[in-house]
């Protein structure tokens, strides 16, 4: 017994001293920090902004925004449109390849798209493709009413691409730099079955890297160079290595500590790093609000009243100012700053304080609203669910404090719930309010309207008047006239503001921890992800 | 020379009902005071016992003594170091804190900025500006709440079950333990997140799972002691007395295994208070918005290095309880062998 | 012995039955398993349908389910990684958290034999003095509140530990992990093997050897050591438990990819499947050590090994 216990010991040490000397020098490959893993390794399923990273490593798509963050083609050389602006014909890039070797054809991108409109692939992200753009015959093949060879989409040769639309849409190409559009091998999908983006052996790569390390819920991801790359010339890192750490403090310590090049930093942590050089406030336009149910199945958020008091009784700059600091500023519209632009170049949204009279802080107002509201209603209290991600807890019990202080009467019950079940209960409209985060997937304020529409996924706002204002501005006609299709923009955003549909809170800049060595690291103007070209580290 | 006894007719009668009380009352009175003798006799067991009545003291008024409620906000006052009264003239818990900021640690004093100087926050405040005081303390209350009823239940549920199967063996104590064997077999992390996926989130659900996952170890122990128990002089005694089984069980067997089984609760219960923590790790644990130890610590674990005075507290009042169980049970062991 | 050692296994195989049967109906209550799921189409119902037998008796699916669990075959993810094998899930992720179990318990162990040997035969003030506070630390203290001061302390302060898990180093890089998770596995067996070297150092035999004339170290490493070092056999196998508990949380903080990680996020995105076949995992390991530890210490106890019973 002694023997062993010495020899195992030994054993222990042997081990333990080994390990010690064998460290792998991780110093010349980008270290990058995400808070949670990624939903999926293949594309479509793309849905959240950790796995939106993770794809803009090894996809690609018809359209990237390149490190000036010009709107360029990537595997496409260029595209025609219809005079109606229907039909979209993309050139492909000559000589494409996968990460395999095998050629990269104008087949893969119908192959791609028709997976995106898989009712059986199930991806929560097909709004793409039946609210902001409408893709021929999508919405019924998704209802299952239609064949997926009835899809808009065609190949007449290797190098040639054809997306019909229902509708006109000014900012097609925009939408598609989302990796949901990322093209798909037949015969290598098929090769794998159902395992298909499970594992880094069951994807192939058309982007700047190849995936080279990734299981499901993985905690470490790795990517390696890929030389197939159409421009690999431009891509300056050999290798790049994504560290899941799910704790914000873990990260920053292993920022401070050289183990990570870059991470986002969120939250009370902030206040470690705000004078920090190496801080950066990327433009970014997510928006925090809360959804309203408006459904009928509470008649209470039926009632206007009820909704102007919430939306009035709602310290914002307290929120912003003292409890989530730098980057973040409060959010009276639904439009955030620097995100559109009108014809003559200023700020689509320049008056931030357009709407303050239906959703400013006033206490006061809103307990006239709120008492009216009561009157009409005939009740003396009421109670709400408020959902959120798991990990908005602090601000949704600072939200639900604040409702619960200035509208005598209402209490809000909190409930936190991953992701995945915050994002279902939205498709099926089971909840009563909701905080949401919302970044917009191409640049157009459609991207931020679309989401109060009778039938949008979240079901939360119904008046016929706005979808009606909203339609007006989807016209072919309207979409050559942008000067004229702005004004009715304008007044989309009208209707539901005066109405108070909804409750913008606040919206936020992305703020990442970068090392000076780190050269290049940007996010792009919409849809999820960084951009990849141009990204690179000096060593040392 | 000796005198030769002779027996008198008063020897061989019973002794009145008085005289008998009076004798049983001494003996058991000084075995009592004996047991509480030895206990006190341990510096260490005391040390533990006072640690855990000041614990339970604090958590049924430490929520009002500090002059903030727990569960007020004040986004303005958020993160506000410790500040203790007579201490703070002394220039430590005086508001100041050390922020390790990545720039350079600076230091800053809330208190100061704001011009409060004449408030304290005895343990500092947290993200949503509620005093740390009242919360710990009002946390320390809930989970001493969720370990002791929990710990009660499998009390009265596993007692019953190990002197029972102890007291009849045969085949309900082989029957009964093979169910032991069984369910002691499924590890406590499975039960206790089944049951929690299954339940509600709450307190009850949580009490629930301790106890499903709690109860056969204090019925193990129970059986134990009754099988010694059985056989000795006075239990033989009285079953041939004719005495019932009732009786015997809690007139001449309870009495004895009470030391083994008060030592069995002292250790239950940081256990269940650990359990509870755990969870409210994993996320399985009490509601959003309520607090107890474990929605503090973890809570607390989000942001430590940025203010420390965040989890300490929760994480000392934690340490301090099992220390103080620890120490007690360990008293209890020894004053009753 | 043979007849314990088969009890034992017959025990065993009962507690698994039960386990998979108490899962068995989780899985039939459950919403969003595999089996009643609304976005299934009529086909992949039909198939799994099919694959469970979920048309036959209630009996016959039982058993078809115990067949395939036996096999292996834990079922699919139903939300971590949709459509995925859990077995697929698990594959990777098992040996990794086996690895730093393993290593935990037996650094904890050895370094906890060795605390509670020194302290009793020494009896030594101050090297009391250091056990007791260890141990009272080592049972106070969960493990993550430890592994949260070595990874400030030691690898963010002292830049001496990696602070996260690396596929590329994976041994430095886990043992703050293993050390931290060791610390509560020490408490325990420290305490245990004092006390049984206590008893021993009293009992006849010992008495016996010494009066013989044999000098106190050759008394020690004869006959005290290797008498009060099978008792703690029996501890070990609840010990596993803590350990199992202590990774959850430990595992997420440092990015170890295993399956403690992968159960926590199963519970954070209510994937039922997967912590129903992560319990029977999780079980079936426990039975087995447990199984394991029996046997072993029949083995080794001359009073089990000759026909009696361990009390």
């Amino acid at each position: 017994m002694r023997k062993i216990s010495f020899y195992l010991l030994g054993f222990l040490l042997a081990i333990i001293l080994s390990g010690c000397s064998g460290k792998i020098d991780a110093s010349k490959e980008l270290n990058m920090a995400i808070s949670g893993s990624p939903l999926s390794a293949d594309p479509v399923m793309l849905y959240d902004g950790n796995t939106g990273i993770m794809c803009k490593f090894f996809c690609s798509t018809l359209y990237e925004y390149n490190n000036k963050k010009e709107l360029k083609p990537a595997l496409a050389e260029s595209y025609e449109v219809s005079e109606d602006g229907l039909t979209y014909t993309f050139h492909i890039k000559e000589g494409l390849k996968w990460s395999d070797g095998r050629p990269l054809t104008a087949e893969d991108f119908v192959f791609g798209f028709r997976r995106f409109s898989d009712p059986n692939v199930g991806s929560n992200a097909v709004y793409l493709i039946t609210d902001c753009c409408k893709l021929k015959n999508a919405e019924k093949i998704l209802a299952g009413e239609l064949p997926l060879s009835e899809l808009g989409v065609s190949a007449p040769d290797n190098l040639t691409f054809i997306v019909e639309l229902e509708e006109p849409c000014t900012y097609f190409t925009d939408l598609l730099t989302n990796n949901n559009f990322t093209p798909c091998n037949e015969d290598f999908y098929h090769s794998k079955g159902n395992k298909y983006g499970s594992s880094h052996d069951a994807v192939l790569s058309c982007g700047p890297y190849i995936l080279d390390r990734y299981e499901p819920l993985a905690t470490q991801i790795h990517f390696v160079k890929n030389p197939y790359y159409y421009d690999s010339d431009s891509i300056l890192l050999s290798g790049v290595n994504i560290q899941v750490i799910a704790n914000q403090q873990q990260a920053l310590m292993c920022y401070e500590t050289g183990a990570i090049d870059i991470m986002e930093v969120k939250g009370e942590l902030l206040e470690l790093t705000d004078d920090d050089p190496e801080l950066n406030i990327l433009p970014g336009a997510s928006l925090y609000f809360l959804f309203l149910n408006q459904n009928g199945s509470r008649p209470e958020l039926m009632n206007k009243n009820i909704r102007m008091a919430i939306s009035k009784s709602i310290d914002r700059q307290d929120i912003t100012d003292n409890l989530l600091r730098s980057g973040f500023s409060p959010m009276t519209r639904i439009i955030p700053p620097g995100f559109y632009f009108e014809t003559d170049g200023t700020d689509y949204a320049i008056d931030q304080h357009l709407y303050d009279e239906y959703a400013i802080y006033d206490p006061d107002t809103a307990l006239t609203y709120w008492k009216q509201g009561l009157s009409e209603l005939g009740v003396s209290s009421m109670t709400f669910e408020l959902i959120f991600n798991s990990d908005k807890i602090t601000e949704c019990e600072a939200i639900a404090a604040q409702l619960e202080r200035n509208l005598p009467g209402l209490h809000i019950e909190l409930l936190g719930v991953p992701f995945k079940e915050r994002s279902a209960r939205r498709a099926k409209g089971e909840y009563e309010i909701m905080l949401s985060n919302w970044f917009p997937d191409y640049s157009d304020p459609t991207s931020f309207y679309a989401l109060y529409l009778s039938n949008a996924t979240a079901k939360s706002y119904h008046n016929p008047e706005y979808d009606e204002a909203y339609d007006k501005t989807c016209t072919t006609e309207m979409s050559k006239n942008a000067y004229e299709r702005n004004k009715l923009l304008h007044k989309v955003e009208d209707i539901i503001m005066e109405d108070a549909g909804t409750v913008p809170i606040y919206t936020t800049g992305n703020t990442y921890l970068i090392r000076s060595n780190v050269s290049g690291f940007q996010t792009p103007p919409t849809g999820t992800g960084i951009i990849i070209t141009g990204l690179s580290k000096e060593e040392g | 020379m000796v005198a030769k006894y002779v027996p008198k007719k008063e020897d061989f009668v019973f002794a009145s009902d008085q005289v008998k009380k009076s004798a049983v009352k001494e003996a058991v009175s000084g075995v009592k005071h004996e047991t509480f003798k030895r206990f006190m006799a341990q510096r260490s067991a005391v040390f533990g016992a006072v640690i855990l009545v000041l614990l339970i003291l604090l958590s049924l008024v430490g929520p009002y003594i500090s002059g903030h409620s727990y569960d007020e906000q004040n986004l303005s006052y958020a993160n506000m170091a410790p500040r203790v009264p007579l201490l703070s003239g002394l220039g430590i818990f005086d508001g100041s804190e050390d922020v390790p900021k990545t720039s350079g640690t600076i230091t800053e004093n809330k208190y100061e900025t704001l011009e409060i100087t004449d408030t304290y926050y005895l343990f500092g405040t947290d993200s949503l500006g509620r005093d740390m005081f009242a919360r710990c303390f009002m946390g320390l209350r809930i989970s001493l709440i969720i370990a002791f009823a929990a710990t009660m239940i499998n009390l009265i549920i596993g007692m019953n079950y190990g002197i029972i199967s102890g007291y009849f063996g045969g085949a309900t104590d082989l029957i009964m333990q093979r169910f032991i064997d069984i369910i002691s077999s499924i590890p406590t992390l499975v039960v206790v997140t089944l049951l929690m996926l299954v339940l509600q989130p709450g307190m009850g659900s949580i009490i629930v799972a301790l106890m499903v996952s709690g109860w056969f170890e204090m019925s193990l122990i129970a059986r134990a002691e009754v099988l010694k128990v059985k056989e000795l002089e006075y239990v033989q005694a009285a079953k041939t007395m004719g005495a019932g089984h009732m009786h015997i069980i809690f007139k001449d067997i309870v009495p004895n295994i009470v030391g083994k089984l008060v030592t069995q609760i002292m250790l239950s219960i940081p256990q269940a208070v650990f359990l509870e923590a755990f969870l409210s790790f994993v996320g399985l644990g009490m509601p959003a918005g309520t607090c107890s130890l474990g929605t503090l610590l973890s809570d607390g674990f989000k942001n430590a290095m940025l203010h420390p005075y965040k989890l300490l507290p929760a994480a000392i009042i934690m340490i301090l309880l099992m220390v103080g169980c620890h120490m007690v049970a360990e008293g209890v062991k020894k004053a009753t062998e | 012995m043979a007849r314990y050692i088969g009890k034992r296994i017959l025990i065993a195989i009962v507690t698994i039955l039960v386990i998979l049967f108490i899962l068995f109906l989780l899985l039939q209550l459950m919403p969003g398993s595999p089996f009643n799921d609304e976005k299934l189409s009529a086909e992949q119902i039909a198939v799994l349908k099919e694959k469970y037998g979920l048309d036959k008796p209630v009996v016959v699916q039982f058993l078809t389910y115990v067949k395939n669990m036996l096999k292996g075959d834990l079922g699919v993810s139903y939300a971590l990684s949709p459509d995925t094998p859990i077995t697929d899930l698990i594959a990777n992720r098992f040996p990794v958290t086996l690895k730093i179990g393993f290593f935990g318990m037996l650094l904890g162990t050895l370094t906890g034999m060795l605390l509670g040997f020194l302290t009793a035969f020494f009896k030594n003030k101050v090297l009391n003095v250091f056990y007791n506070i260890l141990t009272l630390l080592g049972v106070a203290v969960p493990s993550y509140l430890f592994a949260m001061c070595f990874s400030y302390f030691l690898g963010y302060r002292g830049k001496l530990f990696p602070l996260l898990y690396d596929f590329r180093s994976p041994i430095s890089s886990s043992i703050m992990a293993v050390v931290a998770m060791s610390l509560g596995v020490m408490a325990v067996i420290a305490r245990f093997s004092k006390a049984e070297a206590s008893d021993v150092m009293k009992s006849d035999y010992v008495l016996f050897a010494k009066c013989q004339g044999l000098s106190n170290t050759t008394t020690i490493l004869r006959y005290v050591l290797k008498n009060s070092m099978m008792p703690v056999i029996t501890v070990m196998a609840s010990l596993l438990v803590g350990l199992l508990t202590g990774s959850l949380v430990i595992e997420q903080m440092f990015s170890i990819p295993g399956v403690g990680g992968l159960l926590t996020n199963a519970i954070a995105v209510n994937d039922y499947s997967v912590v129903i076949a992560l319990s029977f995992v999780y079980s079936v390991l426990y039975i087995v050590v447990m199984l394991i530890l029996d046997i072993m210490y029949c083995v080794i106890d001359p009073r089990v090994r000759l026909g009696g019973k361990p009390e």
